[in-house]
């Protein structure tokens, strides 16, 4: 047998999209195979096709040289394959067993539910491959590490031999992605194999032994890793030479315009979500707040915008006090802010465009009078910006903003922000899920604002990105700011040594 | 004051019954994740089934006939099937076709309303239908005799209140015990995860709101072959009493027994307030008793919304893409 | 054909009419089943509904019962109409309409006054009221996130109750127990030259306060920026708040202002369409609504011109019933009524069909 899977020239077609395009895949026993490509390459649809949540509109899937047809979830499961959802699946409410033997439960000879040979059983396998968990704890008590090695036992528990790893390390601590990546090793040892659908490549050149790239739904090839260097694979998904540095020049900052003083947000935990947190920045610089996500760069972005309510400490925007003040009132005293969440915060989907682009507006002259609006200044509006950011759209104003692309949607949001000349651009993780050409846009747009003299501030998850497009770095870690550095005198080391909770050394 | 429990406490189990058994049926609904607002309607429609078919068993009987208990059984049947099937309509609505579960249940209250009254006139040429003989009230041999809880709880009952608990018991059991308890109650936290366990979630909630029908029927049947006695369209909100009483009981199966006996009782009294000596003297309007639980109901939720109580996914259509 | 069927908002706009046409059908096989000609059935319909007899309207009188019926469905359409706008489901429609008949009904039987001070001051009141009445689930919604579906009903039952109280103890009818007294000549909304001029039918004040404020009600929704504020709250509230809207406030104002309107709804009712308040079941008027607001897809046009087809149904069936050769169930109405909220919930089933037919081939599974 030289491989249990092949997925042979699989073709899947949405309406408007090829989601893959004769993409084929082999996945040799006992190894792990990583599947690489940017958001949207179609990674994902692939691997739901051969977990049976779609069906291919042509190609052959083979389980160990046989072809076979995967209908349904539980059909893959006959045959052994088993997923680790990027969301897990999990009841919060159950405990752990009880999500682990969902759908297959052991039964005592009343009929009932035998929960004690249950969680033996997980115990067990629990050891065997070493997971930690607590089978008695409900889901919701439980760390993200450990969900996540619940949905690991779900596949094992279910004699899962071929196991399907979507985007794992996204939602981990450093410490967990290690302990992770061990464990991966561990079952490859003990006789299974893995798919790993992932961006990441340094976890790929750590512990994948082959590797093949989605590009656009169009499958580009399949490389050996240790033939090959992060570069190389980097160049395979976004299909051109990647500059892996932003041309900026070197930043000029001036007066400070954000101002934090000790902001602390004591949350129901007895630790505060955000601790006594202090920084400025200033006109002409891009500051970055870098760090793991969950250690309270959400909540400290909430803090300075006004979504949530701080407990203890100062913001102060050009000098003035803000903290105490509503949301609009700090967007007029000069706050930008490009949301986390696009479709949660940034738009209202149902909206037109031009609706979408009043949004922070809508109530001033001229777009509205004496609480009446008028639509013909709205259109102007909205065509002048379209045109000078290049929101592409079915219908140009009208266009819904459900129906755009990711890009074109966060084009409109950056419009809408940038357009009004806030002195402090504030964006949040403003690439994600964006293709590249959308990425470097974006980038440009944030620089070219830090040289126009405003103040950017920066949320970001990704370690190349902060390092490209910052002028300083903040890291946080548990709701506390590590330590600021400049960009040029750092590097992903000792940022990653910051993220995970250790000073810059020498500090101590 | 004993003397006034004795007095009340026949009443109110018997009260207590029909919203138990149907808020029990929401239970199964609302668990697997399918909001139930048709509960009304599908209570009147087996409230009419149960009178009809009693109607038309006895119809050629001769006054004096025995009414026997085969007879009731055969009413209380239909009330379940024609309950259980009618709800098929919101199942079909709000699980396949992604309705909007609100209105679908309006929906249903509406139909069932009209169509209970448009077939009672068609059929027997009148919108209002007299169960002539229905459930026999009796004390339980031997138990009726154990000093204070056998007078409370087993004299002048109907068998129908037993039967109720019977099923609660057995609901309780296969829910929190069974494999098919733990599935369901994962559709209705958590659908995703139940559906990537090989759980076939539509199936499940069909389940789940086909026996809220059968539950909500009987106890529509249960009301117009006890103290009702007469099919009149309608169950007076006693549908969205048992909604009420599911929250007021958090969707566990033991606290909506405790809820529904509680809200039994001020329905109880509501009825008596004119009647009973002892309420009477107390002075209070016959309305405050009924709108008590609907009132509690409100404070209930306020304290519930501090940390989330109820099923996680209820009322969200189920999409198996979502992640 | 297929383009115009392509666009997504002309195949919203096609499904009410498919539901209306299920439950004609739905109309149709039931007067068949009770050994009726339907069209004999639906002849009698316009002849009751709008007077139509041998091909002309002899009298008004019939179109004035249709528009007094349509009055109270208006303005309950609007209620719920402006509730979905907003993103909230009031289903308190019928509690907010008989707290709001109530106010105006103590007030039109307990005081006597001029009458041009006593009608502005019941339908004030009655306004009022029903925003008060919405005001409790409104202010959990806002404040405590408690779901306005369930909390909505349980005043529906609250509001029974009160006004069952009120009628005991305070504004019984001295010949009924379970009615008011009548309301004074002053505090009426029927007026005499409409009277006269429809033929005794009851028509009055309330449909020019329907049409109104469904006049406002466009205006509001489609011109202004607070009407802009509460869609945005009602699509997205996430986004609604992270722009500056006050979310919670805007939550509160919508259902406070549905539940104004369904006030307004009780006292045409109550102070028009009847004379006194009664003892018993909720009106039907607030259920009603969420069939003409899904109808007339929430615009202030459409939520009358449903208004005025059940008005058609419900004012003509008497006339079905009264002229067939067999007896018709009284319910054949409402039945048809029934039928077109259940199509309408289950609009999917044919949009996704019209949608068939506009592409031409099977939908795919898209994310």
């Amino acid at each position: 047998m030289d491989y249990v899977i092949e997925l042979l020239n699989i073709t899947k077609e949405f309406p408007g999209i090829k989601a893959n395009d004769n993409v084929t895949l082999k996945l040799r026993p006992q190894t792990i195979h990583a599947v690489l490509g940017e958001n949207g390459a179609g990674k994902s649809t692939l691997m739901s096709i051969l977990f049976g949540l779609y069906q291919p509109d042509a190609g052959q899937i083979r389980v160990r040289g046989k072809d076979v047809k995967i209908t349904n979830p539980n059909i893959a499961n006959d045959f052994g394959i088993g997923m680790v959802h990027q969301h897990f699946k999990l009841v919060e409410e159950f405990t752990v067993v009880e999500n682990i033997i969902l759908g297959l439960e052991p039964k005592n000879k009343y009929g009932t539910i035998d929960i004690k040979s249950a969680a033996e059983k997980v115990a067990e396998i629990s050891e065997k491959y070493g997971l930690r968990v607590d089978p008695y704890a409900k889901i919701k008590d439980i760390s993200v590490g450990m969900q996540q090695r619940v949905e690991i036992l779900k596949m094992l528990y279910r004699d899962a031999e071929i196991l399907i790893f979507d985007e794992p390390t996204a939602v981990l601590t450093p410490q967990e992605i290690e302990e992770l990546l061990s464990i991966m090793k561990g079952l490859i040892k003990k006789g299974k194999s893995i798919l790993l659908i992932t961006h990441k490549l340094a976890e790929i050149k750590q512990v994948a032994d082959e590797c093949s790239v989605l590009q656009k739904g169009r499958y580009i090839g399949t490389v050996k890793v240790e033939e090959t260097d992060e570069r190389q694979m980097a160049e395979m998904m976004v299909g051109r030479n990647v500059s892996f540095h932003v041309d900026k020049a070197e930043a000029k900052p001036k007066e400070v315009i954000l101002e934090v003083r000790n902001l602390t947000l004591q949350g129901n935990t007895k630790k505060p979500i955000i601790n006594d947190v202090s920084f400025d920045v200033h006109a002409g610089e891009i500051f970055c707040v870098a760090g793991i996500e969950g250690n309270g760069q959400t909540e400290l972005v909430e803090l300075i915008t006004g979504l949530k309510k701080q407990t203890g400490g100062t913001v102060k925007l050009l000098g003035s006090e803000i903290q105490n003040l509503s949301i609009r009132k700090r967007t007029e005293a000069g706050i930008g802010h490009i949301p986390e969440d696009r479709h949660k915060h940034g738009l209202v989907l149902d909206y037109t465009v031009e609706q979408n682009i009043a949004l922070q507006t809508y109530y001033k002259e001229p777009l509205s009078k004496y609480g009446i609006i008028n639509k013909k200044e709205v259109r102007k509006l909205s065509e002048e910006l379209i045109e000078r950011f290049d929101v592409r759209s079915g219908k140009g104003s009208e266009t819904t903003a459900r129906s755009m692309s990711g890009g074109n949607q966060q084009k409109a949001i950056i419009a809408r922000e940038v357009s009004r000349s806030p002195m402090l651009l504030i964006a949040v993780q403003p690439t994600r899920g964006l293709d590249v050409g959308a990425i470097e846009y974006i980038h440009k747009e944030l620089i070219s604002e830090r040289d126009s003299g405003k103040a950017v501030l920066l949320v970001s998850l990704e370690l190349d990105e902060v390092l490209d497009v910052a002028d300083r770095i903040a890291v946080m870690y548990e709701g506390e700011i590590m330590d600021t550095v400049l960009s040029k005198d750092t590097n992903e080391n000792e940022l990653g040594l910051m993220m995970t909770g250790s000073r810059k050394a020498g500090d101590k | 004051m004993l003397q006034f429990l004795y007095e009340i406490f026949p009443y109110a189990l018997a009260f207590t019954a029909p919203i138990l058994i149907t808020a029990i049926g929401g239970l199964l609904s609302e668990r697997s994740g399918v909001v139930n607002i048709g509960l009304e309607g599908l209570m009147i429609i087996g409230s009419f089934a149960g009178a009809i078919t009693l109607w038309a068993i006895t119809k050629n009987a001769q006054p004096g006939d025995p009414v026997t208990i085969w007879m009731i059984l055969a009413g209380l049947l239909a009330s379940v099937v024609a309950g259980g099937l009618f709800s098929l309509l919101h199942a079909y609505a709000s699980i396949s076709l992604n309705a909007n579960q609100i209105i679908s249940g309006t929906a249903i209250n509406m139909l069932a309303a009209a169509l209970a009254l448009f077939l009672s006139e068609l059929i027997t040429g009148s919108e209002r239908l007299a169960v002539v003989t229905g459930v026999a009230r009796v004390d339980v041999p031997g138990l009726s005799k154990i000093p204070f809880i056998g007078e409370l709880f087993f004299t002048k009952t109907y068998f129908t209140t037993y039967m109720v608990l019977a099923i609660v018991f057995v609901v309780w059991f296969v829910l929190m015990k069974k494999p098919f308890g733990l599935r369901l109650r994962a559709c209705g936290e958590y659908p995703q995860a139940a559906e990537s366990m090989g759980i076939n979630v539509i199936r499940m909630r069909y389940i789940g709101v086909f026996l809220s029908g059968c539950f909500a029927g009987l106890g529509g049947g249960i009301l117009v072959l006890t103290y009702n006695g007469e099919f009149t369209g309608a169950v007076n909100g006693l549908g969205f009493l048992a909604l009420a009483t599911l929250i007021f009981g958090q969707w566990k199966p033991w606290k909506v027994v405790g809820a529904s006996f509680f809200f039994g009782f001020m329905r109880t009294m509501s009825t008596m307030a004119r009647v009973n000596d002892g309420l009477k003297s107390l002075g209070l309007p016959q309305e405050l008793y009924k709108a008590l639980p609907y009132f509690l109901t409100l404070v209930a939720l306020v304290i519930f919304s501090k940390n989330t109580v109820g099923p996680k996914a209820l009322g969200e259509t189920f999409d198996s893409g979502k992640r | 054909m297929r383009e115009w069927l392509k666009n997504e908002k002309t195949v919203d706009r096609i499904a009410p009419f498919v539901a209306v046409l299920f439950g004609l059908i739905v109309g149709v096989f039931l007067i068949l089943f009770t050994k009726n000609s339907p069209i004999d059935g639906f002849k009698y319909l316009l002849q009751g509904g709008i007077g139509l007899k041998d091909g002309q309207i002899d009298n008004l009188q019939k179109i004035g019962k249709l528009l007094l019926e349509a009055t109270p469905l208006i303005l309950a359409g609007l209620a719920v109409g402006f509730s979905f706008r907003t993103g909230i489901f009031n289903i308190g429609v019928s509690g907010q309409m008989l707290i709001g008949g109530l106010a105006a009904t103590v007030i039109g039987t307990q005081f006597e006054m001029a009458r041009a001070i006593q009608v502005p001051l019941v339908i004030i009141a009655a306004g009022l009221a029903g925003a008060l009445w919405a005001f409790i689930p409104a202010i959990l919604k806002a404040k405590y996130k408690v779901n306005e579906v369930v909390t909505t009903i349980m005043m529906n039952y609250i509001a029974l109750e009160v006004v069952a109280y009120f009628i005991r103890n305070i504004i019984q009818s001295p010949h009924f127990d379970t009615e008011s007294a009548k309301v004074l000549p002053s505090a009426t909304l029927r007026i005499e030259w409409l009277y006269n001029m429809f033929d005794r039918a009851n028509l009055n004040i309330g449909i020019f306060i329907s049409l109104a404020i469904a006049a406002i009600y466009a205006f509001v929704l489609n011109k202004t920026t607070f009407g802009y504020e509460l869609k945005a709250v009602g699509h997205n509230k996430d986004a609604s708040e992270y722009a500056g809207i006050k979310v919670n406030t805007r939550i509160l104002q919508a259902l406070m202002i549905s539940g104004g309107m369904a006030g307004l709804a009780g006292v045409t009712f109550y102070l028009g369409n009847t004379d006194h308040i009664a003892i018993g079941q909720l009106p039907s008027y607030g259920f009603d609504g969420i069939v003409i607001a899904l109808l007339g897809l929430n615009s202030a046009i459409g939520i009358i011109l449903a208004s005025l087809l059940l008005a058609f149904f419900n004012v003509g069936s008497g006339a079905v019933k009264a002229n067939l050769v067999n007896n018709v169930p009284n319910q054949l109405v409402p039945m048809m009524i029934a039928v077109i909220i259940y199509f309408s919930a289950t609009a999917l089933l044919f949009k996704n069909f019209i949608k068939k037919l506009a592409t031409g081939k099977k939908k795919g599974g898209a994310k």
